[in-house]
């Protein structure tokens, strides 16, 4: 046996081209089939990282156990789970709220509102809002989007490091510290605006100046005006409109005719504080989920809850729902009653930690597509490494003869076949596997690393367990076919002679062609070679045709649909990566310092709006002439005054740029430094009764001084309309620079559009743009856009590249298999071809026949190829209802088509060669 | 038996190099006149196959020279060689070497077709019955007998008239019967077509029939 194995390996040794080839395919194979099991464990781990950031990693939700108990049990119950050994980890949330903005918004208000009063003896605050957040356990079991998120704010301190509260930041302005124990009272209040005061005064006053109404949303009677009359009055409290639009302190709006409730004493020790805003109190600790607060619900005027949420999760040693039985029996309740208060449980991720068997006929439809897929792929490696163990086998059928006839039984050479096998189970399934794992590692790190945190690389024991069997049985199973061929199905005598079984099917014969010139001779000997081959090449015509289907398909879709698809992210209204927004505080030269300019970024584009309401009135205010703006919109808008927009836009230097530097004429320092606003319109006008619209000069008309007027505000103010503009993207409406005086004065709403340079540098800008939106207060109306935008681009990039290389795997896998069929076939027709050659074929001859003979094969694959990808896009392009086209595609197939018959010309130049390296022609025939 | 067809002089063949050297032609020098039968005998391993193939241009000799028909072809290049085999050579080998996907008459015109010539019809079947071929001339090679494989090869050897036929053992894998056969249709055809016949052999009987023996030994020709 010993020296089987080692005629095996000798063989394996001296046949390099052959065990490279072979080596090779099946390497390609099981690369294949491993990518399906490294990126399927990588993805799973992604949905179960994507499902825990989203929901939380909890297993079950038994809520509506503890809701069941009175306030006392549910704390022994919390004992009991957190010491329960069937329970790995838990997490109890408990929230209490006491809202009076929701209180204060009555459907018919009566000019009064309430709030609670805080008193330490020393100080006073008013709460609009009072929160008591306390979380026992771990707070990670809770997901992003889960109530009451205890992720949410940031705590300052470590819970689990010592005892305490959470307290608004507002009582360290008190004098309170760390480590300090307070005191105080909280107590309903309900009254009224005191109206003598200078401050409502002033409100009441501003807002009928500007509105025309001094009424208030929570001002009696409110409800009973009449329409005209409600839209002139402000749509919020006059509470809210001291609050953010004067920045009053709640506890300075003045009040009278107060009406107090009972005073609650509550005693706490501060841990650390907490950012409550103006009239927040937010209270946090780790206490587990007992109220604190629920004395105060007696006689609270506000709208108030209290809510707790249990999660757990079940020991991964036991099944999920026998884990849950104990649990619930053992806090009490009888198992009777387990169906009356099921847990909710956390199927998504339960399924994702293949712990739910109850949930998986739910996803039956998925299993079975992916078992489906994996039977595809891996029938398609079992082709590929079948045809290359058959073609070795069959090569060497004359050895295999030999050794039948000097006594070799049969086990022993299918044993030669086997240890054939072995080699490659060692060396291919290794090598192919690490490369899919290598592969798989470099591409969800990329992802991960371009802002996709969700990502992560992950083997699977399970699944590469799996995915590593598959290969190893498609190997085996290809051996032992080969195996069973050469030790039963070929007789010695057989092997020896023809090298194959004669066939049992009827020969047909024909009638001689003889009179044949040279070239017609070469034209019929091919024919007939590939009618005689065409079992031999059957599978590498159909590997490697759906190798030229998959890459021209995908090749093809990239070049159209994908290309629309990533120009999205190329244009200019594409979605900015982040948007930063301000209502008050313009900041344009904190923008510039700190993100134009900066290599992080590519592009920084500010934007800003006022609405003048210009006095339009048709009489001026001194006489009774029509205003100026009026007869100034009349002359020059193409569409008279009234499609104007009372609106001016105040633009940056990059808008300035791109847009307007040409009609104006001008430089951005010049544009800013003018006194005034210029009024831009469209060169395209109104549409005429056939259908046409006017189009006008594009240019800037600068008013001589004389000209220049100014336009009347309502308010009272005056804005210099300086000049005209016509431009493609006119609005009709008035601009000015966002750096210039005039914008300083009155822009009073602010969109900076901001893209990243480069996913690489997301994590430095993300945190640029963090800090600058917390520093300049512009956390609530700005978006972090980077994961639809930049991140999202990268993101499909990466994926086409991953896509792309499996691709190319599988064509690489299809040429292979028929370079190996190939210049299997050359070289076992050695000594026919070369008896041409002694009969005075010359060499070309002799090349124009092997290489036709290949390219006619791969003409037939590529060409099947390209048909199943043309026909697959047509009908994913009629699927999703656009129109088929193949223009611009047209060369891509072509070339691809060329490209793989080139190669399979050039597949048989090793076999040729060899042939070639022969020193005399008799060596193969004799 | 005028003319002299082939001269070899000086022909040397040397198979690698160095201490592993071997010299298969040491100096070989003759002359082999048109209609000739030659015959070649020694002991296995001694020259003769590699002597029959620098004839045949299968393969190049070390030094000397080999002149045919007024031509050196050792410094002929492939498609001058190639054309010479086609048309001046008939080569019969000791393994048949038919091509698998022809029928025996395709076989059998191989040579004609690779030279663009058309097939002499007449011939083609005068050959088939001579060589008992007739009824088998649709039939492919591994329907055949050896014997009958023998045949066809032998056929393709003289269907294009080749001045020169050389034979490496053709009676090697056949019966006394068919040998005695295959022989006397070589000997009737080159006596018909004035051919030249250099054959290789271990038979004795065959050897008595040629005009001269050569005797290689250690890569030295006597005759």
């Amino acid at each position: 046996m010993k020296h089987l194995i080692s005629l095996s390996l000798k063989y394996i040794r001296r046949q390099k081209l052959r065990t490279a080839l072979t080596f090779m395919c099946i390497t390609l194979s099981v690369f294949i089939l491993s990518s399906f099991g490294a990126y399927l464990g990588s993805i799973v781990q992604t949905m179960k990282n994507s499902q825990t950031r989203k929901f939380g990693s909890y297993e079950a939700d038994i809520t509506s156990w503890i809701d069941q108990m009175e306030s006392e049990d549910q704390d022994k119950a919390l004992k009991t789970i957190a010491n329960y050994a069937a329970v790995s980890d838990y997490c109890a949330f408990y929230q209490e709220k006491f809202d009076y903005s929701s209180t204060n918004n009555k459907p018919e208000p009566d000019g009064r509102f309430s709030f609670l009063e805080f008193s330490d003896g020393k100080n006073v605050e008013r709460i609009r809002s009072l929160t008591y957040d306390s979380t026992a356990g771990n707070a990670s079991l809770c997901g992003q989007y889960g109530l009451y998120n205890p992720n949410d704010v940031e705590y300052d301190i470590d819970f689990d490091a010592g005892d305490g509260y959470l307290v608004p930041g507002w009582l360290r302005d008190m004098g309170y510290s760390e480590g300090d124990t307070i005191t105080f009272t909280l107590k309903n209040v309900n009254a009224a605006y005191d109206e003598d005061s200078e401050i409502i005064k002033a409100a009441r006053e501003e807002n009928m100046k500007e509105k025309g109404s001094s009424v208030f949303a929570d001002d009696a009677g409110y409800a009973d005006l009449e329409y005209e009359e409600k839209r002139k009055a402000s749509r919020v409290s006059l509470a809210t409109h001291l609050i953010y639009n004067k920045d009053i302190k709640f506890k300075d709006i003045p009040i009278t005719e107060e009406v107090y409730g009972e005073s609650h004493e509550y005693t706490l020790k501060i841990a650390g504080f907490n950012d409550s805003l103006n009239g927040d109190m937010l209270i946090r600790a780790n206490k587990g989920i007992s109220p604190m607060f629920d004395s105060l619900r007696t006689d609270s005027d506000a709208e108030s809850y209290g809510i707790q949420n249990t999660f757990v999760r079940i020991n991964e040693n036991l099944d999920i729902e026998d884990g849950l039985m104990m649990l619930f029996e053992d806090l009490g309740f009888s198992a009777g009653d387990y169906s009356l208060y099921p847990p909710s449980l956390n199927q998504y991720l339960l399924l994702l930690e293949f712990r739910l068997s109850s949930g998986i006929a739910n996803y039956i439809p998925i299993l079975a597509l992916l078992c489906i897929i994996v039977l595809l792929i891996w029938l398609l490696a079992r082709f590929v490494i079948d045809n290359a163990f058959e073609i070795s086998a069959k090569e060497r059928s004359s050895q295999y003869g030999l050794l039948r006839v000097l006594g070799t039984s049969k086990g022993q050479t299918a044993a030669l076949v086997f240890t054939e096998a072995v080699f490659y189970m060692l060396t291919a399934v290794p090598t192919g596997t690490a490369l899919a794992y290598l592969l798989c590692y470099s591409s969800v790190s990329a992802l991960r690393n371009v802002g996709f945190a969700d990502f992560e690389f992950c083997i699977y024991p399970l699944i590469a367990a799996i995915s590593t069997f598959l290969c190893i049985l498609a190997i085996f199973i290809s051996a032992y076919t080969s195996a069973m061929w050469a030790a039963r199905k070929l007789s010695p005598a057989e092997a020896l002679n023809f090298g194959k079984p004669k066939s049992r099917k009827k020969i047909r014969h024909h009638k001689s062609k003889l009179k044949l010139g040279s070239k017609r001779f070469f034209l019929r000997y091919i024919g007939k070679n590939i009618m005689r081959s065409k079992s031999r090449y059957f599978i590498s015509t159909i590997t490697m045709t759906i190798g030229i289907y998959l890459f021209t398909f995908v090749i093809i879709i990239g070049m159209t649909v994908g290309k629309e698809f990533m120009n999205q992210f190329d244009s200019e209204d594409r979605i900015p990566d982040f948007i930063v927004r301000f209502y008050d505080n313009i900041c344009v030269d904190e923008i510039d310092s700190e993100f134009r300019n900066n290599d992080l970024f590519s592009m920084v584009e500010a934007n800003g709006t006022c609405l003048p309401r210009f006095d339009q009135d048709d009489t001026d205010d001194t006489d009774d002439t029509e205003s100026d703006i009026s007869k100034f919109l009349k002359s020059v808008s193409f569409y008279g005054k009234d499609k104007y927009q009372d609106l001016i836009n105040f633009v940056d230097v990059s808008y300035f740029d791109k847009y307007l530097a040409e009609p104006l004429g001008m430089t951005f320092e010049e544009f800013s430094a003018l006194d005034g606003v210029i009024f831009r319109q469209s060169i395209y006008g109104p549409t005429d009764e056939n259908g046409e619209r006017a189009e006008h000069e594009e240019g800037y008309w600068k008013f001589e001084e004389s000209d220049v007027f100014d336009a009347k505000m309502k308010q009272g103010d005056k804005i210099k309309i300086i000049g005209t503009m016509c431009d493609k993207r006119g609005n009709n409406g008035f601009i000015a620079s966002i750096n210039s005086d005039i914008a300083k004065e009155y822009c009073d709403d602010v969109w900076v559009r901001i893209n990243i340079n480069g996913s690489e540098n997301y994590p430095e800008a993300e945190k640029m743009y963090t800090e600058f939106i917390k520093k300049y207060n512009a956390e609530g109306n700005s978006e972090n856009y980077y994961m639809y935008s930049t991140g999202l681009s990268d993101f499909v990039k990466a994926v086409v590249k991953m896509v792309l290389v499996l691709v190319g795997a599988i064509w690489a896998v299809g040429i292979l298999s028929m370079v190996n069929s190939i210049n299997t076939g050359v070289l076992n027709r050695s000594k026919e071809l070369l008896m041409l050659r002694s009969v005075g074929m010359t060499k070309k001859q002799l090349q124009r026949t092997i290489m036709l003979e290949s390219m006619m094969f791969s003409a037939l694959s590529s060409i099947l190829g390209i048909l199943l990808a043309a026909a697959s896009y047509a009908a994913f392009m009629y699927g999703n209802g656009e129109k088929v086209s193949f223009v611009g595609v047209g060369g891509a197939i072509i070339i691809t088509a060329l490209v793989n018959i080139l190669i399979a010309a050039a597949a048989a130049v090793p076999g040729i060669r060899s042939l070639e390296k022969s020193e005399s022609l008799i060596k193969h025939t004799n | 038996m005028e003319n002299v067809i082939i001269t070899v002089e000086k022909l040397t063949k040397q198979y690698g190099k160095g201490e592993n050297a071997l010299l298969a032609l040491n100096d070989v020098n003759f002359k082999v006149h048109e209609g000739e039968f030659v015959a070649i005998t020694g002991e296995s391993g001694s020259g003769k196959t590699t002597l029959l193939n620098c004839l045949g241009s299968l393969d190049r000799p070390t030094s000397g020279s080999i002149i045919v028909d007024g031509t050196d072809i050792t410094v002929r290049n492939d498609a001058e060689l190639s054309a010479y085999r086609r048309r001046k050579i008939g080569f019969i080998f000791q393994m048949y070497n038919l091509i698998p996907v022809l029928n025996v008459e395709e076989n059998i015109v191989l040579p004609l077709n690779l030279d663009n010539t058309e097939p002499d019809m007449e011939y083609l079947d005068e050959l088939l019955k001579i060589t008992g071929l007739t009824q088998k001339r649709n039939n492919f090679p591994h329907e055949l007998s050896g014997g009958q494989q023998q045949r066809v090869a032998f056929a393709r050897a003289l269907i294009h008239k080749p001045p020169i036929i050389l034979a490496d053992e053709p009676t090697g894998n056949l019966d006394s019967k068919n040998s005695r056969e295959v022989i006397s249709i070589l000997k009737n055809s080159i006596k018909k077509y004035n051919q030249t016949l250099i054959l290789i052999t271990h038979d004795g009987s065959i050897a008595a029939q040629a005009d001269r023996i050569f005797r290689i030994t250690d890569g030295v020709l006597s005759e």
